[in-house]
């Protein structure tokens, strides 16, 4: 990859801004250290000269030329120097030579501005001096030069230590770096295969749980989502053909005969069939419509206090009648009033939904209960029927379009009913459940109670059944 | 001669509509857009208005509402897709109007502006009589023949509706709205089965058949021969 495409990468810049900064904190830490150990050392050496001029000065002016003596031939190579002149400024005793010039006769020290004393460069000598009571003049210096080396040669320590210290943190930005670019890389590569249609693909996913780990299996369920939807919808499309198909593949034929038929009463028997025919095709589409209708939430303008049992009641009223003649036992237990809050319409429609699914596949000689059970706080209309039941496996799919159990494909239906209840729990925030009952199946539909302050349906409990699209 | 404006835009299905109703024997005025409909609801009289919901310029309802500021009541049948079906809408059988959701059969269309068209009876009676069939509304009991009819609250409710529409054709989905309200798609086979029990009592009263199978539409009650 070209150098400045390099540089453009955000981890790779995090990775050189990492190493440039980690420089920067070395080098203060280790200025920091130098200056202050270095003002401190000089310190030292400025009280210790301070205090040998006023030790000298003390002693009995008499002694001192000798005590001065004394000093110089006890430590020929001592760094401290010493100078005691006459009132005139000629040198009695001391090694410094000359009397130093600008150096303020007040016993501070100060750095020696004069090239050479005592052979010594004057850059390296701090030097303090004053006038002793007799007029003599005495100064004490001291060549501090090995102080400076001492310096330089941890300043020459610190940037030798300093260069592979820099080198490291740069080869471990980028390293980093890298790591990061290469990462991010692979989750580009599996989102645009991603984005190319295979749905199935998923962002990878390290052993190390980090952030971006998190981040990445949150994203990995969105698709879960996406997949499940993408692949309900996919089989809608070829479904509704299917069904479409059906009834107009039955309407063209029986018009074709019609058109053949020579006597009246056939053709006319022909033609109401092809309108029945038809009607079952506007079926399909209009369950559809309002399916739509309903998961597009339009409805909600409808929702009201409304009792739950007189629903039951109603529904189980209008279905008896259908029931006994298909030679099935319908019972109801459903002591009201139950108030609930929703559409009454719709929670209707939906139990109408439930039972007429049950009467159809009941066989002769059962039974369909329809049950107002549950708490006060969370009401359950149950409908069990002695029919040929739902097997586990097929349970999460029965709320998908179109479904039809394989059996019962030869009966007539739009295969859209528990769909629409689906979509109308969806709507109430209803939960729904598929239970065995043995033979049979139950169904309950778990609502929630009108209590003053819902106004808005709850979110469905997580215990049940993900509903559908 | 029942005089009728169709406000649809939808030149064919306007095309259907008058045809059936022409032949029904209906008078039918057409405009293609909300103003033209309003302004011709306006300056003369029909006895029913069949209204497109959703029209070029003023929609069905708006034209509906204008035109009872103006104070003329004349009944009226909207027409609406399915999918555009509110309260808005579902507020015109309260107001004595009425809506139909495309699409519909042309058999429905007829018995709905039928219903329409035909005053009800004195809601205020306590006594209902067709033919040999009798209510006692505040009773609630039916005889036929004068005989008693032993019927369920809801075979009671059924009987009065015929009753109500005698001569009429009622369709399975005014059965539906009007009787169990359920104004939603029901299984159709609910109307017959009730509506077979209903006859069968009936029959076991009285000689004669009083309610009659209309094919592919609904049903009707002939009560004076």
């Amino acid at each position: 990859m070209p150098l400045p495409d390099l540089f453009r990468r955000t981890a790779f810049r995090t990775g050189l801004g990492l190493a440039a900064l980690l420089s920067a904190a070395m080098l203060s830490v280790f200025g920091v250290t130098l200056w202050l150990g270095s003002a401190a050392l000089s310190d030292v050496t400025d009280r210790s000269i301070a205090e040998q001029l006023e030790l000298l000065a003390a002693r009995p002016p008499e002694l001192l030329p000798f005590m001065i003596e004394s000093r110089l031939n006890r430590q020929p190579a001592v760094i401290t120097l010493v100078g005691l002149y006459a009132p005139d400024g000629a040198l009695i005793i001391g090694d410094i030579g000359r009397v130093p010039p600008d150096v303020p006769l007040d016993g501070r020290v100060h750095a020696l501005g004069n090239p050479e004393a005592g052979g010594v460069p004057a850059a390296r000598l701090r030097i303090a001096g004053r006038r002793l009571p007799d007029g003599r003049l005495l100064f004490v210096g001291r060549d501090v030069g090995d102080i400076l080396a001492l310096r330089s040669r941890l300043v020459r320590a610190l940037l030798l230590g300093l260069l592979p210290a820099v080198v490291l943190s740069i080869l471990g930005g980028a390293i980093f770096g890298l790591r990061a670019e290469r990462r991010l890389a692979r989750l580009r590569a599996a989102a645009e295969r991603i984005m190319d249609g295979h749905i199935a693909e998923r962002l990878p996913v390290s052993h190390r749980g980090d952030e971006l780990d998190q981040a990445c299996r949150h994203m990995n369920r969105v698709l879960d989502r996406a997949e499940e939807l993408v692949s309900a919808l996919k089989g809608v499309g070829e479904d509704i053909a299917h069904d479409l198909r059906t009834p107009l593949t039955a309407v063209r034929t029986g018009l074709e005969r019609g058109l053949r038929a020579r006597d009246t009463v056939a053709r006319q028997a022909a033609m109401e069939r092809a309108i029945a025919g038809i009607d079952r095709a506007l079926a399909i589409v209009s369950a559809l419509l309002r399916i739509g209708e309903i998961e597009r939430g339009r409805q909600r303008a409808g929702f009201a206090a409304f009792d739950l049992a007189a629903v039951l009641r109603d529904a189980a009223e209008a279905y008896l009648p259908l029931a006994e003649d298909k030679g099935l036992r319908l019972s109801l237990d459903a002591a009201g009033p139950v108030q609930i809050f929703g559409d009454p319409a719709l929670v209707a429609e939906a139990v109408m939904n439930l039972l007429d699914n049950a009467v159809k596949f009941t066989p002769a000689g059962g039974t369909v209960q329809v049950a107002l059970a549950g708490a006060p706080d969370r009401p359950v209309v149950r409908i069990a029927d002695t029919g040929p039941g739902i097997p586990p496996e097929e349970r999460a799919a029965v709320f998908r379009r179109f479904w039809r159990g394989d059996r019962s494909r030869s009966t007539q239906g739009q295969g859209l009913g528990l769909n629409l209840v689906a979509a109308i729990a969806k709507l109430h925030g209803f939960g729904i459940r598929l239970a065995d009952s043995r033979p049979g199946c139950t169904i309950e539909l778990l609502c929630w109670p009108a209590g003053g302050t819902v106004s808005e349906p709850m979110p469905p409990p997580s215990a049940v059944l993900p509903l559908i699209l | 001669m029942t005089r009728l404006l169709l406000v649809e835009d939808d030149l064919r299905t306007a095309a259907e509509i008058t045809a059936e109703l022409e032949e029904l024997g209906y008078a039918v005025a057409h405009a293609t857009d909300g103003a033209t409909g309003l302004g011709l609801a306006t300056r003369e009289t029909f006895d029913v208005l069949v209204v497109d919901r959703m029209l070029p310029g003023i929609d069905g309802l708006s034209l509906i509402r204008a035109l009872r500021e103006r104070r003329i009541n004349t009944p009226a049948l909207v027409l609406s897709a399915l999918g555009a079906v509110d309260d808005r809408i579902k507020g015109l059988r309260a107001g004595g109007d009425d809506y139909l959701v495309k699409p519909f059969s042309l058999g429905e269309l007829a018995a709905r502006l039928e219903a329409l068209l035909r005053r009800r009876p004195d809601a205020a009676a306590t006594l209902l009589r067709a033919g040999p069939l009798e209510i006692d509304l505040l009773q609630r009991r039916a005889t036929c023949g004068g005989r008693g009819l032993d019927l369920l609250a809801r075979e009671l409710q059924l009987l009065e509706y015929l009753m109500r529409h005698e001569g009429q054709v009622v369709t399975r989905a005014m059965l539906l709205e009007d009787v169990w309200k359920y104004r939603f798609p029901v299984n159709t086979n609910l109307v017959d089965v009730h509506l077979g029990r209903l006859r069968r009592k009936l029959e076991d009263a009285y000689p004669q058949p009083l309610i009659h199978t209309v094919r592919g539409t609904g049903f009707v009650l002939r009560a004076s021969p």
